[in-house]
């Protein structure tokens, strides 16, 4: 496919309802996204029912085309996603040119999804990206975080420009305790300027997701704090405990507290 | 179509289908102006290369916020 090459476009937001004719759909966009030659902003959605690897590796092939991107956003809604398939994805994108801006998601029916080996893709991805300043990681349904996550943290500290982290979580249960690896690692407590934490219709225990709150206070240039908990079931004996602890940050010189809360009527 | 040419930002949502895009993308190239576009299209795989193609047209669109939503086959017995 030859196209005319476009100068003007900035920004592409590409929204694929892929549940037919996936391989054709991706190849064509792929090849479709290579004349914007200007292109500083691209975000895809990609939804289907399964991904095949392919096509998925000409689309990543056409994203490291792009010569001005800037910031990418890609979030899979693929309901069987296999953590090998993702892993290959993120490992095409280790080449990416330097970004500012970085937005991974992913909601998968596959609980093992973010296994260790997709996070160690995951995180050389990240790693690779030095000059990131704003990092947004998005885990839908039961592709979620696990206990892993805490080794992998660190490797991610020379990120020396990051200034905006937000990590959001989706769907059933899940252990709020993951939030503190983020709050608690000093690299990021020093760096900081923005952090949001995101539970959208999601069970949780109270008394983790204060803990994991609490070393906020350790962070040194933190200016925001987006909390968002939409229907969100905290589960606790100790209803005052999250008002107590939100009390105890908005305490906090120079810190904005954002809060969007709907919480879970049962 | 002089009003027309003032407009920024234009959003088309539902087309069911290329041709009906193409006779919009006729009209969006001559809107000057136009800067953000948001598109929600049905379209099929072989269509969906003469899509892309319409955007060396557009001179000063720097925003294009695309929903593609792969058209379902249906076979004759089931219509």
């Amino acid at each position: 496919m030859n196209l005319t090459p476009n100068f003007s476009l900035q920004k592409l937001n590409l929204r694929m309802n892929c549940r037919h004719g996936f391989e054709g759909m991706i190849k064509v966009t792929s090849q479709g996204i290579t004349q914007f030659k200007n292109l500083t902003q691209l975000k895809i959605t990609i939804s289907s029912l399964k991904l095949e690897l392919s096509p998925m590796k000409d689309l990543c092939t056409a994203i490291k085309s792009l010569d001005t991107l800037n910031n990418l956003d890609l979030f899979l809604i693929v309901r069987e996603l296999l953590s090998d398939q993702y892993s290959t994805i993120l490992s095409q994108l280790k080449t990416l040119k330097p970004l500012s801006r970085l937005s991974l998601g992913i909601d998968s029916n596959f609980r093992d999804i973010i296994n260790e080996s997709a996070l160690v893709e995951l995180y050389s991805l990240i790693q690779a990206q030095t000059h990131l300043r704003k990092l947004h990681l998005s885990f839908y349904n039961n592709a979620k975080p696990d206990q892993n996550f805490k080794n992998l943290i660190p490797s991610t500290s020379n990120l020396l420009n990051l200034e905006e982290l937000t990590i959001e979580i989706y769907g059933s249960k899940f252990d709020s305790l993951i939030f503190s690896f983020f709050t608690e690692a000093p690299w990021l407590q020093d760096r900081l300027l923005i952090l949001g934490l995101r539970t959208i219709y999601t069970t949780t225990k109270l008394e983790d997701y204060c803990a994991a709150l609490s070393p906020i206070h350790n962070f040194k240039k933190l200016k925001t704090l987006n909390l968002a908990c939409i229907g969100t079931k905290f589960e606790s004996e100790n209803s005052y405990l999250l008002k107590d602890t939100l009390s105890s940050l908005k305490k906090i010189s120079g810190l904005n507290i954002n809060i969007k809360e709907s919480f879970y009527d049962w | 179509m002089a009003g027309l040419k003032k407009i920024v930002s234009l959003s088309i949502s539902e087309l069911c289908c290329y041709d009906q895009y193409f006779e919009y993308a006729k009209t969006l190239k001559n809107l000057v102006s136009l800067e953000k576009v948001v598109l929600d299209v049905h379209t099929k795989s072989s269509e969906l290369q003469n899509f892309f193609e319409t955007f060396s047209g557009f001179p000063n669109i720097r925003d294009i916020s695309l929903s593609l939503c792969m058209k379902i086959m249906v076979s004759a017995y089931q219509e």
